[in-house]
């Protein structure tokens, strides 16, 4: 049903139902206005634009034609699998890319986009419409234009929002780079790609990344982050979800040619958001990433979950976190210890350092590095505002958590499930939380408690969470210095200073290689 | 191991401990587990429960809320209720909603947890068993080291027999041992394959319950997003139904307001019906009523107007004989009239004739008159000069008559002082005469006259005198060291504080004079004075200034200054000193209507060059016209009319005397001034005192009319002759001078005066008497001396014998 840009969205939803239960109840077709302009002639302005709209390709024509009706119409009726470079560079209206989108992932909705509630309602009415004839699929897309064409023009007003052009463009290079074989890959194209794309692409989430048949490397992915100017956001992932019959090891493997060349193309960017999970990252692969990473500046989530990333890299991170604005730190599913717990609590004490959060789920790093992160907190860490331990080994001697809840004033959420700390523990937590006001998410499951103790404390931390006013009586905190330096021995001190240096040698070596 | 954790890493681990397991730890776990999630279960039912409760009985209070509401107390809303019913619902839900949620979270974040906790056990267990492993493993591999070396070490021992019997033997035993360390290694890789074989069965279990739970997940946030669904529809639900509720009460309560209104309406309307209608009824009654006057009325008016009608038919004939009758007087008067014309006309021309007859005396008459001017002109001019000589002289004469009189006063003084000695002599030996008398010759006790020496102070013209002198005298002696004391007084207190803001309030004044009076100063001196600086300019300009205004002394510039003052005020205080102005004003405006307009018209034609000092010139114009001696007046009009009368008038001027007195008395005067002055130089505050430059002229204006007043005001000619030169001799009268020389005659009574005649008589004859026996007694003494002569003749003849005779 075609539907004039001049009605609003709202009377047509309203008209629409009503008309529906009109129907329903009177049983008479002749009421049925979904086909009212099925014998109108269509007008010579549409007509044109038919035309144009055939011969696009040919003759790209959108800036020339002024009325914005006649735009929207020809953008609703224009092919959606036209040539990227013909497109992009002409096509900025979104009404145009969200039809490429929708019609190429009419499953995969795009997050963070303008989805207005009236137009989604519309879009149902007409695929249900579609499905009954085809013939009116034309006017359908009119329709949507319709309201889309209100829709764009509150997308280009705040530019903070995504565009359906971004999201079009970026699904489209991720399609691209997780099914390029890496005997595939062409370098012009490449660059081709990233010069078209450049300008949109914020955020880039690359799930797999096919693997070659020979050897375990993957495309290069230098290339393109060099290409990508206005990347904000990268999520990679080194693995193959889909393997079929073809196993080796290698499809699980990272190189560490693979590792250089992306941080050589990381270097290039900006970005905010750095996440690379699930791939086969040590602490020497770490290490050389956190150097390309050193240089962005508005860094603010680092996530490496579900590597292998063991003490010596989080060594790295603790030194990385202290010369970066990263606020967010995310290791959870890796391998750190006792030692690389000390190496992070050294960080978090130090005032130069920006972290907020801190996801150290399921690493082992036992009763001690438990104790010594407590402490940590308990004197010196006033940034820190949530903490993941659950899954950490945490035992029966942890019973500095009742204290470091005691005393601390900034930790806001705290994750201790999976952690066998016991009931004795419990009851000191108990304890710490009468003092404190700002705990506000405490998850104690699974850590043998008494199901009363548990009870309790989960009342106690809905209650901060409801009323900010400190009812409780507020505990003066322990004096401490404000300046509170962590104990830690020189050679691990030592090790943080130089855990970026002697790797310099190795990273102009490797360009060589 | 490296797919399980690479299993691992990909999602969560889905291994549940079974409570038939096989392993011991793996069965507590597992009936661990159960009994946790009956507790969680269980606490998350006391926890439904307790908020079906609470929202049960909000609902009950809510509804009764609401009935309560029906029932029409609503009206009455307490003020202290802040929050709407609405709000009310909202926070509710609000906090239903998120409690919900929460338990959401919680219900699913529960089989993360569980898998994890499920993953925790399973690393802790294949830590263990991977450790046990690897030790066996290397237990195995020594025990087989040591074996293989065992065998290897056999071999060169057999190689050295040569018994085929014995070799045989040995490597049977060989083999076995090589066969029994196969079978070793063979039960280590069976064992190791049976490992693999059920960690293969666990990883598929861990992929079923991984399945498993990725389904119980997405069941369970199916699950949630339904029951938060229903939970928001109810929410919803129950907010719409809380504001459709208002929303009804809202409506009734407006539905009753307008119900009211509409009554009011209705009353209203049929009271206005019923008022309209009686109004409408009155109203025809009132039309018929004045109908049936109007209807009288117009038939007397006709009655009335036809009566009148035929007497102004009747009257109408008589005006038309009168009509003619005046019509038949007017044609006669007409007649008349233009022989009278005719006449007139004659007239006329007999006029015109004389017209230009007394045309011709009067252009004769002018001739003569601008003759008789020119000659009158001439005239006065000689006149003036004469006046001016005369005057001249009458100064001289006036110098003589003064020095005339001061000589005529002396040389009587020296007279009456001389006659006055004299007479005081003579008297004094009359006294002595007459006491000698008295005592010597008549024996009696001499008495004073009772009448005193006549003294000149009792004499009533030299009482006059000295009073009328005594006028002048102390004016001249006793005022002048009262004026040094002020002096000396003004020298004290220029020293003080007060002196620095007199300065500059003394600064300012001049700093304005010499800025608003620039018409006073020559254009070319302005010309020349440009390029300097301001406070060079202003000095020469205020040294021009008071050139042209003739002030030349401090004592002036104080005068000027008290002039100034009324006008003064404080600029931070913002008070005008004093309300003077408004006095002086009203002198000055008085002055000025008070001038006759035909003074402003004789003022010699030069005097318009003067420009603006012109409003001066004519207020001491009328001041000297006053006078009525036109004469001396210009004269004493002092240098502003030298000054506009170009030198016609220099040169007069009036008696030292007078103009030194009259100094003098200025300089008293304003030395009084000065101290005054100093305390108003400042306000209260001490802060130095402002002028509106709209002042500066006013006041500059009234300083020069009262500045130049007193000189315009000396004595004039005709005081001058009126004038006395009032000395000792001209004042005495001379009844009084007879009076006075005739005490001295009457200062002895006539008995006295008797006496002494009578004395004199007596005397005179005592003398006579005296004077016979003085010759008698010369006679006597001749007639001895002859009688000795004789006889010592007679001695010398008789010689010496009647001595006796001697003895006589």
């Amino acid at each position: 049903m075609r539907i004039p840009v001049t009605i609003n969205p709202n009377t047509i939803k309203t008209y629409y139902n009503e008309e529906n239960k009109k129907v329903k109840k009177r049983v008479l077709q002749s009421n049925d206005l979904t086909e009212w302009d099925k014998n109108i002639p269509k007008n010579l302005q549409e007509i044109c634009l038919e035309a144009i709209a055939q011969n696009w390709e040919a003759n790209p024509v959108l800036d020339e034609i002024t009325l914005t009706i006649d735009r929207c119409l020809l953008l609703n009726i224009l092919s959606t699998n036209l040539p990227l470079k013909l497109t992009v560079p002409k096509i900025s209206d979104d009404i145009y890319w969200k039809r490429c989108y929708l019609d190429r992932w009419p499953k995969l909705l795009p997050q963070d986009v303008h989805l207005d509630f009236q137009m989604s309602e519309i879009v149902k009415v007409h695929s249900n419409n579609s499905r009954k004839s085809s013939d009116v699929g034309n006017s359908n897309s009119k329709s949507r234009a319709s309201s889309k064409s209100r829709h764009s023009s509150v997308v280009q007003q705040n530019s903070n929002e995504r565009t359906w052009k971004g999201c079009f463009l970026e699904t489209h290079i991720r399609e691209y780079l997780e099914k390029l074989k890496p005997e595939c890959y062409d370098a012009v194209e490449i660059k081709e790609l990233s010069d078209l794309c450049g300008a949109y692409v914020k955020i880039l989430n690359i799930r797999e990344l096919q693997c070659s048949e020979n050897s375990p490397s993957r495309i290069p992915l230098n290339a393109i982050l060099t290409g990508l100017e206005t990347l904000t956001e990268l999520s990679l992932c080194f693995k193959q979800t889909y393997i079929g019959e073809k196993f080796t090891w290698d499809i699980l493997k990272v190189t560490l040619q693979d590792i250089k060349l992306l941080s050589k193309g990381l270097e290039k960017c900006k970005l905010k958001v750095f996440r690379l999970r699930n791939s086969d990252i040590d602490d020497e692969k770490t290490i050389i990433l956190l150097k390309s990473l050193l240089k962005h500046e508005d860094l603010q989530i680092l996530d490496f979950s579900h590597c292998q990333i063991s003490d010596d890299g989080a060594v790295a991170l603790s030194k990385f976190s202290l010369q970066n604005t990263m606020t967010d730190l995310i290791l959870a599913n890796n391998e750190i210890g006792v030692k690389g717990a000390k190496a992070l609590c050294y960080a978090i004490c130090n005032n130069s350092c920006n972290l907020r959060a801190i996801n150290l789920k399921l690493n082992p790093i036992m009763e001690k590095g438990g104790d010594l992160l407590m402490r940590a907190l308990m004197m010196g860490a006033r940034n820190i505002k949530s903490l993941f331990l659950s899954g950490c080994r945490l035992g029966k001697n942890n019973t500095s958590i009742g204290e470091m809840i005691e005393h601390n004033t900034s930790l806001e959420h705290l994750d201790l499930s999976n952690n066998a700390i016991g009931e004795e523990t419990g009851k000191f937590i108990l304890q710490g939380l009468r003092y404190n006001t700002t705990l506000k998410k405490l998850d104690v499951r699974m850590c043998k408690l008494n199901p009363a103790n548990e009870f309790e404390i989960l009342h106690k931390i809905n209650q901060n969470g409801k009323n900010q006013r400190s009812s409780k009586i507020i505990r003066k905190p322990i004096s401490v210095e404000s300046q509170f330096n962590f104990e830690i021995s020189d050679e691990l001190l030592t090790e943080i200073e130089n855990v970026f240096v002697p790797d310099t040698a190795n990273i102009t070596v490797a360009p060589q290689e | 191991m490296d797919l399980e954790q690479e299993e691992e890493g990909t999602d969560d681990e889905n291994y549940e401990p079974l409570v038939t397991s096989q392993n011991p730890t793996e069965r507590m776990m597992a009936r661990r587990l159960r009994i946790q999630r009956r507790v969680e279960a269980l606490r998350k039912y006391y926890f439904l429960s307790l908020e079906v409760m609470i929202n049960i009985k909000r609902n009950k209070q809510f509804r009764q809320k609401e009935a309560r509401e029906k029932a029409g107390e609503d009206a009455t809303i307490e003020p202290e209720i802040t929050k709407t019913p609405i709000e009310m619902q909202v926070e509710k839900s609000m906090e239903l909603l998120e409690r919900l949620a929460q338990e959401g979270e919680e219900y699913v974040t529960n089989v993360r947890v569980a898998t994890e906790a499920r993953e925790t056990d399973r690393r802790e267990h294949e830590g263990i068993g991977k450790e046990k492993l690897l030790k066996d493993l290397e237990e195995e591999a020594a025990a087989a080291e040591a074996m293989f070396n065992e065998i290897a070490d056999k071999w060169s021992g057999i190689l050295k027999y040569n018994d085929p019997l014995h070799i045989n033997e040995e490597i049977t035993s060989q083999r076995e041992k090589c066969d029994e360390l196969i079978k070793q290694k063979d039960a280590i890789i069976a064992n190791l394959k049976g490992k693999l074989r059920t960690a293969e069965i666990n990883f598929a279990i861990d992929q079923r319950k991984q399945i498993e739970d990725v389904n119980s997940i997405s069941r369970r946030i199916e699950n949630q997003i339904i029951v938060m669904r229903k939970a928001y529809r109810q929410e919803l639900q129950m907010i719409e139904d809380v504001i459709l509720t208002e929303r009804q009460l809202l409506i009734e309560a407006n539905n009753k307001k307008w119900d009211e209104l509409y009554k009011k309406r209705d009353q209203e309307e049929k009271s206005n019906a019923e008022k309209r209608s009686e109004d409408y009824w009155n109203f025809v009654q009132d039309m018929d009523n004045l109908n049936r006057d109007f209807q009288e009325l117009y038939r007397e008016t006709t009655i009335k107007l036809e009566n009148d009608c035929d007497e102004l038919q009747r009257e109408l004939e008589r005006i038309k004989t009168d009509a003619l009758m005046n019509s038949e007087k007017l044609d006669y008067n007409y007649q008349i009239l233009k022989k009278r014309e005719d006449e007139n006309l004659i007239i006329r021309s007999q006029q015109k004739r004389r017209i230009n007859k007394l045309q011709d005396v009067i252009n004769s008459l002018r001739k003569k008159m601008n003759d008789y001017h020119k000659t009158t002109s001439q005239q006065i001019t000689k006149l003036t000069e004469e006046v001016k000589k005369l005057s001249q002289n009458v100064l001289d004469i006036e110098k003589k008559a003064d020095h005339l009189a001061e000589v005529n006063n002396i040389k009587f003084k020296k007279v009456w002082s001389m006659n006055k000695e004299r007479a005081d002599k003579l008297f004094k030996r009359i006294l002595q005469i007459d006491r000698v008398l008295h005592e010597q010759q008549l024996g009696l006790v001499w008495k004073c006259p009772s009448e005193k020496i006549p003294s000149k102070s009792d004499l009533e013209s030299y009482k006059t005198a000295m009073s009328l002198l005594s006028e002048d005298l102390p004016k001249l002696s006793v005022k002048k060291p009262k004026s040094v004391s002020i002096g000396t007084e003004f020298m004290e207190t220029e020293r003080d504080e007060e002196g620095a803001v007199y300065k500059r309030t003394i600064r300012h004044i001049l700093n304005l004079i010499a800025d608003k009076t620039g018409f006073l100063i020559e254009d070319q001196l302005n010309a020349i004075l440009e390029p300097y600086i301001e406070p060079e300019r202003n000095l020469i300009k205020i040294d021009n200034v008071f050139s042209a205004l003739n002030v030349t002394k401090k004592t002036d510039i104080d005068l000027l200054l008290e002039f100034f003052l009324p006008y003064m005020f404080c600029p931070i205080c913002n008070v005008s000193t004093t309300e003077k102005p408004a006095v002086g004003e009203d002198e000055s405006v008085m002055r000025v209507h008070e001038m006759d307009p035909a003074n402003i018209v004789d003022l010699p034609s030069d005097a318009g060059s003067a420009g603006k000092v012109h409003e001066n010139v004519v207020e001491v114009l009328k001041e000297a016209s006053v006078l009525e001696d036109p004469g001396g007046t210009v004269v004493d009009l002092g240098p502003i009319s030298v000054t506009i009368f170009d030198g016609n008038l220099k040169g007069e001027c009036r008696g030292p005397e007078t103009t030194l007195e009259e100094k003098k008395e200025m300089e008293s005067v304003e030395g009084s001034l000065e101290v005054y002055m100093k305390e108003k130089v400042a306000c209260q505050y001490q802060h130095p005192l402002v002028i509106s430059s709209v002042y500066v002229l006013k006041a500059l204006k009234e300083f020069l009319g009262k500045y130049h007043l007193p000189k315009a005001s000396m004595p004039t000619m005709g005081a001058r002759l009126s004038y006395r030169r009032s000395t000792m001799s001209r004042l005495f009268a001379a009844t009084d001078i007879e009076t006075y020389w005739k005490k001295y005659t009457d200062i002895f009574p006539p008995e006295r005066e008797q006496l002494w005649d009578s004395l004199l008589e007596g005397l005179k004859k005592y003398h006579e008497l005296l004077k016979a026996r003085k010759t008698a007694s010369e006679e006597v003494m001749s007639l001895r001396q002859q009688n000795e002569d004789l006889r010592r003749i007679f001695a010398n003849y008789i010689d010496k014998s009647d001595i006796p005779f001697n003895k006589l």
